[in-house]
């Protein structure tokens, strides 16, 4: 490991080991997350939810409750009928669903908002939800994305006329490039299989919560929020209840992580603020866990029906795939994962033909929404996996089969026939560094009973421009304050990826101020020009161009203003150690505080023209991309990190427990701003990719009902139940179109670990599994059946009728495909 | 929760009236690792909580002359763990503890409360049928002793009588020959088990199994003995598999599996034969 | 309403709280000290972990009557606080107020070099366990430390860094790094209640 820089870090910041700045607060018990915000007269909201995944409600009765010791009010569906404006379709591109903050005749999903109560106390708001009568008329319900497509399935909603679906489609997405059907004919191998992904939740350690504060004084709403973006929330949050933008104030402190499932606008803080609006106090909505997990938003599921073809030499061909996508009840982002997973997930190879037809189907379960790496790992859990079948048709070392297909660097910019601009990439040499690093050939060569190897790949947007939403969009405003310290203000809204470091380390060496001169503030509307906010693996790079950009427009004017006060060319300037000077001459100088001072104090002191003031600046950076045609062609991330992950499995044949036993993970990110914080980016990027595998995901009964609301059921991986992570390298392949060369770190490790895992489980077992989590029962039920069959390979669950999962097979037929 | 009045008696006799006198609203509350879980969800509702805090008589691990184990109800799984016992069949309680949950759980969670919670995935209970264990009621109608395998009547359900409280666990006297292990088979280190299983066996100087005890935990709606295994078990020699005899035996009858909807049917029966033959080979081997 | 006297951070609390009030809603209502984080009030993700006696445990799990009379410590008592409301004096700011890097637990120092927190939301948790690892085992493996936060869910860091900080930080305890914590305060003997 480098060293790590405790002392006060000096030179050039990028590319240093340095402590984050926001520890200090997090080890010690000051920080600020929403719970811990506690406002004078502070009232306590709490929501009564549908204990139904789909039914009508019939009656609701509120009265009893209303009378509870230290209610202060009650809402429900209809007192907010009318008033507020659905939400959704802003970043949908579609009427999606019905996003308002109560069911009002009918619940879609087991958790959905019924009726809230405000009281003095958390204890009184829950004893009077118990008061609360709700009369309901329990329909039938849709869980299987599948079974939503078929014609006599429940309909979920039913009053919304989506332009391109119908019954509980909502949304279609279709890939077509080149002909596939050339590829069908060329090909030497096909493989196909049904995949099935699961439903991981972002389970973020804070709760979503809020603290909704009205002031009557003049009409302002402050909300605070665990939210992943301060602007989606405050402009749906004004859209829906019809407020002025500039009367709502959204804030947060610290936030306790997110991975994508904070990055919208919830129910939840639409009542706490109809709640503060109505009562004129403040009020705080907390979530339990199991609401959480009910409640918020999850991985969407998708059924795959997909197919690799494949040349004589190893050459990739064509894709073509049919998936069912399964967006929940009420989509949230979802429809956009759909596509834009997808096109990303086929970035790491070439591809001429490609065929996909994809549908986003509502069902009674929770809302399908962002999570870590949008829909690229439920498209890189079929492709390597096929890949690894492809290779082994061919007896082809599945290593040799990607390197083969995968760009190489010299030829970059390349553009794919996808449209994938790869403007920089390692990838091709991650690839044999990571089978080195868990002695890949020599375990092929002397392979062990029970024991395997796998491999998987990705290439990974950095940030994205969504269908939906045409932007890119981060801002930053900067001020060099008269003391010579800096202030920055951005639109991100960072969670735990060390924003206030990374941005200090960046201005640091563009300004010459100090590492810890620099302030980078909460995020605030109030403070901060517009911006999304943070997710897709963003901040480094499109924020970072935004921070660059500002920060060498504040240096041009500072050493305007130095060069006039010292007699020099503003060319001969340089900047370092809080100090303007000479450049070659270090002690002909001035302090940055002196040149900042005069900035403001002093202005006749300032060169003719200059305009008054202090040294500051504002900038944003929205990336050079496109919107996906129709086709699904177009380069909709500015560049791409990747990585290749390479997996050693023992399988206990005997339980069906699989241990990986070792684990390298090799990334290309760009230029490195802070390797500390990198690292433990793909660390994390690997945890939420692992547990895909190891056993998460939402499960639900035929009725809707959530089976593992609680992380004593819903098997998020503990310390003790994950490999070592320290097998991690970095060859930095540096952007060549984002300033600075930054790509995004956080999600370029999530989509492998599913597919490298279970390639390893078949080369250990000889059973491939297309169904995610790959948890022993199952594991344990397919070998039992492959010894009954007495067969050296089984496809499971696909071989297996009595299995969960698709059995026959629905992929995209061939008369549609030549079409 | 709702709301609760809080009791805190300073003997067994007070505790058993207070909850008496709740009449049906009133429940024990030891460690609370359970209770309050369900408290918080509103799944459980009592009135009144009896603390067993100040009771002296419910505390303390003690060894009695002819060799019994005596554990105050109120003894923690890390009280259990850190005590010295590393002899005969006794060996066993530590490390079933230490295979509860966490640190932080465990000293909290009581071995009392966890018989009483009757949890079918729980540990200690299986350790308590597995030795023969007998547990101590006060109370109702004065005090009365059963075994442990009486006592858990099914899921979350014992015989414990209105106004009784579960004072003492017995673990009766074992012989220093007895070798013991306990496997328990989870997906997550923090996870109660899939399925456990212990194991005690009682080995001559000649290397003859003289006794056997075996018995699996989380399969069914309580722990159970597998006798099947336990007879096979008897009369062999070290010299034999026994973990191969005893995974056949466990094979033949498995028994009934309590369903659970996060595991796949047939799962517990198809691994428990695996399991006991492991637990079986651990204990002949003398190690875990 | 029922009136809890305990002591916290070597400071004594009491306070007259609804019998409801868990220790964690004592500890961050009450106390108002909101370094201790509930992320499940089930006991499972180890955000509240707290010494209690010296020895760790969840205080969403735990009502603040169970434990009338403990000494308690939360991550606040960790670092040896020093109030220097205006500045450290060489004109850079001040990070958290009342505590500078000097001033950490080994276990914290080693987190923040190891880049062991991210979102920092579970971090106050792993630390108080971690504490109560290291108070009774100086010197654990790879395994040991990742065994002793088996109850403790992080979802940002892969637990990767958490492990490796811990691992030094024994390594500096071993070597004397000075430990100037209210957790001090606590015997780790004084346990005995807890039996209850």
């Amino acid at each position: 490991m480098a060293t790590i820089e405790t002392e006060t870090p000096s030179g050039r910041l990028v590319g240093k080991r340095i402590p984050r700045k926001e520890d200090m607060r997090l080890l010690t018990g000051r920080a600020r997350f929403i719970e811990d915000i506690k406002l004078p007269g502070m009232l306590y909201a709490s929501v009564l939810r549908s204990p139904h995944a789909h039914a009508r409600i019939r009656g609701l009765d509120v009265e009893r409750a209303r009378s509870m010791p230290g209610v202060h009010a009650v809402l429900t569906g209809r007192d907010l009928d009318g008033k507020v404006v659905a939400w959704g379709h802003q970043t949908q591109a579609l009427p999606v669903g019905e996003r308002l903050p109560f069911a009002v005749d009918k619940v879609y999903y087991e958790g959905q908002e019924v009726a809230a109560v405000v009281a003095e106390s958390k204890y009184q708001a829950a004893d009077a939800l118990e008061a609360i009568e709700v009369d309901y008329e329990v329909l039938r319900a849709v869980v299987d994305p599948e079974a939503a497509m078929a014609p006599d399935a429940p309909q979920v909603i039913e009053h919304i006329d989506y332009p391109r679906g119908e019954g509980n489609v909502f949304d279609i997405y279709k890939a077509r490039i080149g002909d596939i059907t050339e590829a069908e004919r060329d090909a030497a191998v096909h493989v196909r299989g049904v995949f099935t992904t699961n439903r991981p939740h972002g389970s973020a350690l804070e709760v979503h919560c809020c603290v909704a504060d009205y002031d009557g004084r003049e009409g302002n709403l402050t909300i605070y929020s665990s939210t992943q973006s301060v602007y989606l929330l405050r402009d749906l949050l004004a859209e829906s209840l019809h407020i002025p933008a500039n009367k709502i104030r959204a804030l947060a402190y610290d936030i306790g992580a997110g991975f994508g499932s904070k990055a919208d606008l919830f129910q939840h803080e639409v009542i706490a603020s109809v709640f503060s609006m109505m009562l004129g106090r403040p009020v705080q909505l907390v979530l339990s866990r199991a609401d959480v997990f009910r409640a918020t938003t999850a991985r969407c599921n998708q059924v795959r029906y997909a197919e690799l073809f494949v040349a004589a030499d190893g050459t990739i061909i064509g894709y073509r795939d049919r998936i069912i996508h399964n967006a929940g009840a009420v989509s949230m982002w979802g429809n956009q994962i759909l596509p834009l997973g997808t096109h990303i997930g086929l970035a790491a190879y070439p591809i001429p033909n490609v065929h996909i037809d994809g549908y986003a189907v509502h069902t009674n379960t929770t809302s399908g929404g962002a999570l870590r790496a949008f829909g690229v790992p439920q498209q890189i859990f079929p492709m390597e996996s096929l890949v690894e079948m492809a290779a082994n048709e061919l007896g082809m070392d599945p290593a040799e089969m990607r390197m083969k297909n995968v760009p190489r660097d010299e030829d970059c910019p390349v553009t794919n026939p996808m449209g994938h601009c790869i403007d920089s990439t390692s990838i091709k040499e991650c690839i044999p560094k990571a089978a080195e690093e868990i002695s890949w050939a020599e375990h092929r060569a002397n392979p062990q009973p029970g024991e395997g190897l796998g491999m998987a790949i990705a290439l990974k947007h950095t940030s994205c421009r969504h269908p939906s939403v045409d932007t890119d969009l981060s801002s930053v405003r900067m001020k060099i304050e008269t003391d010579g310290t800096v202030s920055l203000y951005s639109s991100d809204v960072p969670h735990g990826q060390g924003h206030q470091t990374m941005v200090s380390q960046i201005v640091g060496d563009i300004v010459g101020v100090g590492f810890d001169k620099i302030q980078v503030h909460s995020s605030d509307t109030e403070t901060t020009l517009f911006g999304l906010g943070t997710w897709g693996s963003r901040g480094a790079a499109i924020l970072g161009a935004a921070v660059q950009a500002a920060s060498e427009r504040v240096r041009e004017r500072m050493l305007e203003l130095a060069g006039h006060l010292l007699e020099v060319s503003p060319e001969d300037l340089e900047v370092g150690e809080d100090r303007v000077f000479v450049k070659g001459s270090p002690s002909t100088g001035m302090a940055i505080a002196e040149v900042a001072g005069v900035a403001g104090y002093a202005t006749h002191l300032h060169p003719e023209g200059f305009e008054p003031g202090s040294l500051e600046a504002t900038a944003t950076y929205d990336s050079p991309t496109d919107l996906l045609t129709d086709e699904s062609y177009g380069n909709i991330s500015v560049t791409y990190s990747g990585g290749a992950h390479a997996a050693r499995v023992h399988v206990d044949v005997e339980t069906g427990v699989w241990k990986v036993i070792d684990y390298a993970m090799v990334h290309d990110t760009g230029v490195v701003i802070n390797p500390l914080i990198v690292d433990g980016q793909h660390q994390g990027g690997f945890l939420h990719g692992y547990a895909m595998v190891f056993g998460e995901g939402l499960r639900y009964d035929e009725e809707g009902h959530m089976l593992n609301p609680s992380f004593a059921t819903y098997a998020a991986p503990y310390a003790p139940d994950i490999p070592d992570l320290s097998n991690l390298h970095e060859i930095s392949a540096p952007s060549r179109v984002v300033p600075g060369g930054r790509k995004g770190a956080g999600e370029s490790g999530t989509a492998q670990p599913p597919p490298a895992i279970a390639n390893a489980i078949e080369d250990a077992i000889g059973i491939r599994f297309t169904i995610l989590p790959i948890t022993p029962d199952l594991v344990l039920a397919a070998l039992r059946e492959k010894e009954r069959r007495g067969v050296d390979h089984l496809t499971y669950p696909y071989d297996v009728p009595d299995a969960p999962g698709p059995h026959e097979w629905r992929g995209v037929d061939h008369g549609e495909a030549s079409g | 929760m709702r709301p609760f009045r809080y009791v805190r008696p300073g003997s067994l006799a007070e505790a058993s009236a207070a909850l008496t006198e709740g009449d049906g609203e009133a429940t024990v509350i030891a460690g609370g690792q359970s209770l309050l879980l369900a408290m918080k969800d509103r799944r459980a509702r009592p009135g009144v909580l009896v603390s067993l805090r100040d009771v002296h008589e419910a505390r303390g691990i003690s060894h009695e002359d002819d060799g019994t184990l005596t554990l105050g109800a109120t003894t923690t799984y890390w009280q259990l763990y850190t005590h010295r016992l590393d002899s005969g069949a006794h060996a066993i309680l530590p490390r079933v503890a230490g295979e509860i949950a966490d640190v932080p759980v465990r000293r909290m969670g009581t071995v009392g409360g966890a018989l009483c919670q009757a949890d079918p995935a729980f540990d200690f209970p299986l350790a308590a049928v597995l030795c023969d264990a007998e547990v101590e009621l006060a109370g109702g109608d004065g005090a009365r002793r059963l075994p442990a395998a009486e006592f858990l009547r099914g899921p979350f359900a014992t015989a414990l009588e209105p106004g009784e409280v579960l004072a003492r666990i017995r673990f009766p006297a074992s012989a220093p020959t007895v070798r013991s292990a306990f496997v328990k088979h989870r997906l997550r280190r923090f996870d109660s088990a899939i399925v456990s299983v212990g194991c005690l066996l009682d080995v001559d100087d000649a290397g003859q199994v003289t006794g056997a005890s075996v018995a699996c935990g989380s399969v069914g709606p309580v722990p159970v003995r597998l006798p099947a295994v336990e007879d096979a078990l008897v009369g062999s020699s070290l010299e034999e598999d026994l973990a191969d005899l005893a995974r056949k035996r466990a094979a033949d009858g498995p028994p009934e599996e309590r369903a659970n909807p996060m595991i796949m049917a047939g799962y517990k029966r198809d691994v428990l034969p695996a399991l006991v033959g492991r637990a079986v080979a651990a204990a002949t081997d003398g190690r875990e | 309403m029922e009136q809890v006297s305990v002591t916290i951070n070597g400071r004594p609390f009491e306070a007259e709280v609804d019998e409801r009030t868990l220790l964690i809603d004592l500890i961050r209502d009450e106390a108002g000290l909101t370094g201790t984080h509930a992320g499940c009030w089930e006991a499972r993700c180890g955000c509240c972990a707290v010494l209690v006696d010296g020895g760790s445990v969840k205080s969403c799990n735990v009502l603040a009557l169970q434990v009338d009379g403990a000494q308690i410590t939360t991550v606040e008592g960790l670092a040896r606080e020093e109030l220097l409301p205006f500045g450290n004096g060489t004109g850079v700011a001040v990070e958290a107020r009342g505590v500078d890097v000097g001033s950490l637990h080994p276990l914290q120092a080693a987190f923040r070099e190891h880049g062991a927190v991210q979102c920092g939301f579970c971090t106050p948790g792993m630390l108080m366990v971690l504490v109560d690892l290291l108070d009774r085992n100086p010197d654990p493996s790879d395994e040991e430390v990742r065994e002793a936060i088996r109850g403790n869910l992080c979802r940002c860091t892969g637990y990767q860094k958490i492990v490796e900080a811990t691992l030094d930080a024994a390594r500096r305890m071993r070597a004397g790094a000075p430990v100037a914590a209210a957790s001090q305060h606590a015997s780790i003997e004084a346990r005995g209640h807890l039996g209850s």
